[in-house]
């Protein structure tokens, strides 16, 4: 499967609450494998992931950043490990979504 | 720091560039290995070149893009140019390559022909990290 057909992919917890689509993936450097999802929802999260400003790494106007940080608050991470079936539309996850950490607790990390 | 990077910061359409600090395509796709009974999925193949880039664009342009990739594409080979991803020495904030381009068969030789007559000559393609 191509790495491009899994972003945008809904994504659903255990109780079939929709946590959004697939915004990135979050993949090991040294093993090149894949650590898990990022998810969110929101109107302007897609580009913010796009672009970088959700994980902080694109420069640029302050303004940008701000409004990208605010649309990408909510953006959560699921570990590899917790997804049921990576096959399936949509992607169903095996924990609650407030059981997911936040994508700004993990790149502080 | 996290131990692990974007996908689409560290990889998607990425400078690729072998061991001789030659670019010669950009990451236009990644082929994953889904694993059947959870865990982690592997990143089986980069993916470069016009048919992949048509494939993930889709539409009447993605279409076109793969009909020329196919026509122009020496008889071997078939599908989008695969990179093994143990080849990757290392992948920020360019992806370089152990190998030489000559020693990738499978990057078709439409890529090989951009790379030799249009990208090299680019100003500044001779560092592709600025």
């Amino acid at each position: 499967m191509r790495a491009t057909e899994l972003l945008g992919t809904e994504v659903v917890d255990d109780a079939g609450r929709s946590l959004g689509p697939v915004r990135d993936l979050r993949v090991v450097p040294d093993t090149l494998e894949v650590a898990g999802l990022v998810v969110g929802n929101g109107p302007f999260a897609a580009i913010a992931h796009r672009w970088g400003y959700a994980e902080g790494r694109a420069r640029g106007p302050w303004v940008l950043r701000g409004i990208a940080a605010h649309v990408s608050r909510d953006a959560r991470f699921v570990p590899a490990d917790e997804v049921l079936d990576w096959r399936a539309v949509p992607i169903r996850i095996t924990c609650a979504a407030a059981d997911l950490p936040h994508l700004r607790d993990v790149l502080a990390r | 720091m996290s131990e692990h990077v974007s996908l689409r910061i560290a990889l998607l359409d990425k400078q690729l560039v072998d061991c001789e600090e030659r670019p010669f395509g950009r990451v236009d796709d990644v082929d994953l290995e889904l694993p059947e009974d959870g865990g982690r999925p592997a990143i089986t193949a980069l993916l470069t070149g016009q048919q992949a880039l048509g494939e993930r664009l889709g539409g009447l342009l993605g279409r076109g893009m793969v009909a020329t990739a196919t026509r122009l594409r020496d008889g071997g080979s078939q599908g989008p140019s695969r990179i093994d991803p143990g080849l990757v020495r290392q992948l920020e904030p360019i992806v370089v390559l152990g190998v030489a381009l000559r020693d990738l068969p499978q990057v078709v030789g439409l890529e090989r022909w951009l790379a030799a007559h249009v990208v090299e000559p680019l100003p500044g393609a001779g560092d592709a990290r600025d």
